[in-house]
């Protein structure tokens, strides 16, 4: 099982063995990749920032209590390494001014290219400010579950959920009235 | 029309992108690195604040003597500013010069051993 293998391989790096830590990148790599990549929509940076937050958790071993699963710990180290970097360099985000107008002024029905909208909307996450960006980035990439958003950004549940309620309804109100599309209501 | 599911499910099944062939062995190579760089020498306090302390004395000493003379010389209105000043040094110095040449060589003598053994380690 992956959890007895991040604690023993663990084990293995404080004790001096340094190839044991390799087997723990190829094991969460593809993870921490993608987690970074919905922060910054590019694919470079995504692994730059990786490869960053392999080498903090590397640093901080020994600091892991073993209280929380060690994909737990993980994911809120990078998560904290991500946030970091974003607040010294900005993603490239799409503003929500920028999101596509149909180019024919005849559909105005929202009937744009499919996967270039859902693209664009993704983001659009990325225009939220940090405290609601954050959890919605979180909490899609965990496969919503809203405790382990909360363990990776180490705050309360209720939180959480109030930021996800809120950062929400600022995306729904501003592609509504970009994407000019009349009913984005709750289901 | 778009309802919140579509929204959510727009948000929820977001491309997946694959690790680059290298990023393993970069990874690794830079682990490798931070794991073999020397620990940072860590300044020699011990050594260093005895020519703190010289240092600080001699330079209290000559404020001290600058000050009482200055003291002194303030009933006199007519002593010219220069005149005040290199006066204040000779009597400065004429009273506190044992000790200012002590602190002064304390200083040069824990500055170079500080030297000599932060060059001596590397």
């Amino acid at each position: 099982m992956s959890a007895s293998q991040d604690e023993a391989d663990v084990e293995r790096v404080l004790a001096g063995d340094l190839s044991a830590f390799e087997q723990i990148v190829n094991r969460w790599q593809g993870p921490l990749i993608n987690l970074a990549y919905r922060f910054c929509r590019d694919r470079g940076r995504a692994e730059e920032m990786a490869q960053e937050a392999f080498l903090r958790a590397y640093r901080a071993l020994g600091r892991w209590r073993k209280d929380s699963a060690f994909s737990t710990w993980l994911f809120a180290v990078a998560t904290n390494c991500y946030r970091s970097e974003l607040r010294r360099i900005p993603a490239q985000a799409i503003s929500l001014d920028e999101v596509a107008e149909p180019k024919d002024t005849r559909a105005l029905d929202g009937r744009f290219e499919a996967v270039d909208r859902d693209r664009r909307i993704r983001s659009a996450v990325l225009s939220l400010p940090a405290r609601y960006r954050d959890p919605l980035v979180l909490f899609y990439f965990h496969d919503k579950d809203v405790t382990a958003t909360a363990e990776s950004l180490n705050l309360p549940v209720g939180t959480v959920k109030a930021r996800l309620f809120r950062g929400r309804e600022i995306l729904r109100s501003k592609l509504q009235l970009l994407l000019a599309i009349p009913n984005l209501e709750e289901a | 029309m778009m309802r919140d599911d579509e929204l959510d499910n727009i948000l929820a099944n977001d491309e997946e992108i694959l690790p680059s062939s290298g990023f393993s062995e970069s990874v690794m190579a830079a682990i490798r690195r931070e794991h073999e760089a020397l620990p940072a020498i860590p300044f020699p306090w011990k050594r260093a604040i005895p020519g703190f302390a010289a240092l600080t004395v001699g330079l209290a000493a000559l404020v001290i003597g600058i000050v009482m003379y200055a003291m002194g010389a303030g009933a006199d209105a007519e002593v010219s500013g220069i005149a005040v000043w290199k006066d204040a040094a000779q009597s400065a110095l004429s009273g506190q010069m044992g000790w200012i040449v002590l602190a002064a060589i304390l200083s040069l003598a824990s500055v170079k051993l500080s030297a000599r053994i932060a060059s001596g380690r590397r």
